[in-house]
């Protein structure tokens, strides 16, 4: 878990209890939580603007796909972690990203994450 | 040649022959001489000809016996008669004028007429004649050379019949080729058996569907008469190849008499029965009348077979026709109405039939189906495996089935599913394909609406236990509860979530028992080297498949905590089965070994109380927990709730 130690990690996540709770799991895990951003608006914004190492994006936010802030991150060169009910329906967006099913647990997260770091940085 | 010119007897000096050149050589030879007189008399009257010579009032002067022969008259009962005596009252004209132009200097050679016997009977004869003059060359008589041609015209008579029955025969044959109708074909053959066998009257019967002889076509039959013998027939439907009958005169047969009358009030005498015959099944007959009675010659018979034999044909080649013209139209009605697309195509596959349904699919009119090219239609998408197929069932005349767009009259595309069979002739030639279109359009589109149904209900139901999730994360935060049991019951919702998952892919019907258990037990990861899975392919319904996923994941939790996968070297062997049978059960079998040594534990968690209550329960079997010491069993029996049909 030591990778994750410190890196900053932009959660897009429109249901509030589930993002507190991935919030909740990073710090565990050691990062540091930017966001949560619950509407695209917001993850937009954040996803240009904001100094982060990764990002934890649940793939449908209000019933839009996230995909613009995938692009955006996906420019900035941001190792991504995507998170579904519907495993089988994003591996278009994916792209060979991690993908967790949903409901996932703290250490399925960390491992998706680190994972992510790694390919980035290769 | 002798014989064909005479002198005349009774006192005229000299007698000279007619000015005709084939005689020429005879002139000197004859010339005045007695002997000579002699000897021509004595050749005139042994002549094989009947010869006579005459004044020119007409009076005969010489008469040989064999005119005596032919005739009747002797010598002497002729000797000064009249020639027109001989001839009969409708050839007196004829005679006269014969004589007069003689007269005049002409000479007839095989003349063709008639002339009578004594007895009355006309006799045909071909006559020679020729003038008679004196030594100044006037003309004083003639003589006739006759020759009896009766056995000869009627030799021709017989022949003329013969070529008239054969020519007739040629006509039938050809006009039975061109008919198009049953009537037709009777009308040629009712005409074909009046000429050619010389009869009054005809008709044509055949049997009807209850083995009864009916008339179907007739000339010169009353209606009377038609009804009185209705039915009649020597034959029953179902004889064997029947022989003809022959009546020469109805009236010397042993039939009952009041058929007799029957047939002698309709002025028939003679008359035969043909049996029409076609595969060696009577299908008919045809019958000819005569007026008198009739003695039927060879070959009338011979001709009256071929008639019949042509005729059966005819009619039974008209009757297949028309079979399968009926069978054709039928089927061109029901496919033309029938709601849904048939077409019928060559052997290149273009289109020969389209019925109204697929018609109005393509807006093309039954008189432009030649230029209609369906495989225009195709989307380009589709086009090279809808090519690829039905050129291939084509080519090897085999059935196939189609899935593909085609643009519609208004310029959308449909899913059209195509069945199609190879076409044969009954010589078996390969005529090409007829086939059915289905539009399943709609079908595909709301199976499509129905999988994203069930893909988004997934997603709701996992977000649902995503959100269930964060709320115990909320609740056990802070609570002072250790984070052991928090761990427990989070990976039991995810276990939850992947039963979901192969649920889903199956649209919500089934899940296969082998993915759940790879999946839950992570057989292809962390534990594929400790935990093994066998057993015969099971669909499990999705209650049942969600409460084994669950039973699997607390076995394996359990293993992990304190038994057999809690040390390095233990194993989990996980084997199904199923008992085959109207009522089929499965049986799984849970078996630890090589981990600890197992003590029966004194306290019962969540664990077991989900095996051995909730599981049993819902699956309505029983599930058995052995803490056995070499390592824990369990043995869960249920019965397999068998998918139907439609849900494998």
């Amino acid at each position: 878990m030591s990778d994750l130690a410190g890196k900053r990690i932009l959660v897009v996540e429109d249901e509030a209890i589930i993002a507190e709770m991935v919030a909740d799991m990073l710090l565990e895990l050691g990062a540091c939580v930017v966001g949560p951003a619950s509407s695209m608006r917001k993850a937009l914004e954040m996803a240009e603007a904001s100094d982060i190492d990764g990002a934890v994006l649940d793939v449908n936010i209000r019933s839009e796909r996230v995909d613009p802030v995938a692009a955006i991150l996906r420019m900035r060169a941001v190792p991504v972690v995507f998170a579904t009910g519907n495993g089988d329906m994003v591996a278009d967006l994916a792209r060979g990203a991690p993908v967790l099913e949903k409901p996932y647990t703290q250490e399925k997260l960390g491992v998706a994450l680190s994972n992510a770091v790694i390919m980035s940085s290769n | 040649m002798v014989g064909n010119t005479l002198p005349i007897d009774g006192g005229e000096s000299r007698a000279s022959l007619a000015p005709n050149e084939s005689l020429t050589q005879l002139q000197t030879p004859l010339d005045n001489s007695d002997s000579d007189r002699t000897e021509l008399a004595a050749i005139v009257e042994g002549a094989r000809d009947a010869i006579w010579s005459w004044r020119l009032d007409g009076t005969i002067i010489r008469w040989n016996s064999e005119a005596q022969r032919v005739f009747g008259y002797t010598a002497s009962e002729m000797a000064g008669r009249s020639l027109l005596d001989l001839v009969p009252d409708d050839q007196r004209a004829d005679a006269e004028r014969i004589i007069a132009s003689l007269r005049d200097g002409a000479s007839y050679r095989h003349y063709e007429t008639v002339r009578l016997r004594k007895d009355g009977v006309r006799v045909p004869v071909e006559l020679t004649i020729s003038p008679l003059r004196d030594g100044s060359g006037n003309m004083i008589g003639a003589s006739t050379v006759c020759r009896d041609i009766t056995e000869r015209k009627q030799f021709e008579a017989a022949l003329s019949k013969r070529v008239g029955e054969l020519t007739t025969l040629f006509d039938f044959t050809a006009r039975l080729q061109t008919s198009t109708s049953l009537n037709d074909i009777y009308e040629a053959s009712l005409h074909a058996i009046t000429r050619a066998l010389d009869a009054d009257r005809a008709s044509i019967l055949l049997f009807d569907a209850s083995g009864r002889m009916r008339f179907k076509a007739w000339h010169g039959l009353s209606d009377g008469y038609r009804e009185a013998v209705d039915g009649h027939s020597p034959w029953n439907s179902d004889a064997i190849n029947p022989a003809p009958i022959f009546v020469e005169d109805i009236l010397n047969t042993e039939e009952p008499e009041e058929l007799k009358q029957t047939i002698a009030g309709e002025g028939i005498r003679g008359l035969a029965f043909i049996p029409l015959i076609d595969s060696g099944r009577l299908i008919g007959k045809f019958m000819t009348y005569y007026r008198m009675p009739h003695k039927f010659t060879e070959e009338e018979i011979g001709v009256a077979n071929t008639i019949a034999r042509q005729l059966a044909l005819a009619i039974a080649r008209q009757l297949a026709d028309q079979d399968l013209r009926e069978s054709e139209a039928r089927f061109r009605l029901m496919s033309e109405h029938a709601p849904v697309m048939i077409w019928m195509s060559d052997a290149q596959g273009e289109c020969l039939h389209l019925n109204q349904m697929l018609r109005s699919f393509w807006k093309v009119d039954e008189d432009n189906l030649a230029s209609f090219r369906w495989s225009d239609t195709m989307h380009p998408e589709d086009a090279p495996s809808i090519v690829r197929q039905m050129g291939e069932a084509l080519a090897k005349r085999t059935p196939v089935r189609i899935k593909g767009r085609y643009r519609d009259s208004r310029g959308g595309y449909r899913i059209l599913e195509t069945d199609a069979r190879p076409r044969f002739s009954q010589l078996g030639e390969f005529l090409g394909m007829i086939g059915v279109n289905v539009d399943t359009t709609e079908r595909e589109e709301a199976e499509k609406a129905r999988e994203l149904l069930v893909a988004e209900l997934n997603h709701r139901v996992k977000n649902t236990l995503a959100v269930v999730q964060g709320i115990a994360h909320k609740t056990f935060k802070g609570s002072g509860i250790p984070p052991g049991p928090v761990r427990a019951f989070e990976d039991r919702l995810v276990t939850l979530s992947r039963a979901h998952n192969l649920l889903t892919q199956a649209n919500w019907e089934s899940a296969s028992l082998e993915q759940l258990a790879t999946l839950t037990l992570d057989v292809n990861g962390a534990n594929s080297e400790r935990v093994a899975i066998a057993g015969p392919s099971i669909l499990l319904p999705p209650k049942e498949a969600v409460s084994i996923a669950m039973a699997l994941h607390e076995l394996s939790t359990n293993a992990i905590k304190y038994g057999s996968l809690s040390n390095e070297a233990g194993r989990v062997t996980l084997e199904w089965s199923k008992s085959d049978g109207p009522n089929p059960r499965i049986e799984l079998n849970w078996t630890e070994s090589g981990g600890p040594r197992v003590a029966t534990p004194t306290r019962r968690g969540f664990g077991s109380f989900l095996l051995e209550r909730t599981l049993a329960q819902d699956l309505d079997g029983e599930v058995t927990v052995s803490f056995e010491p070499e390592g824990l069993t369990c043995v869960i029996r249920a019965p397999l709730l068998e998918l139907t049909e439609r849900q494998r």
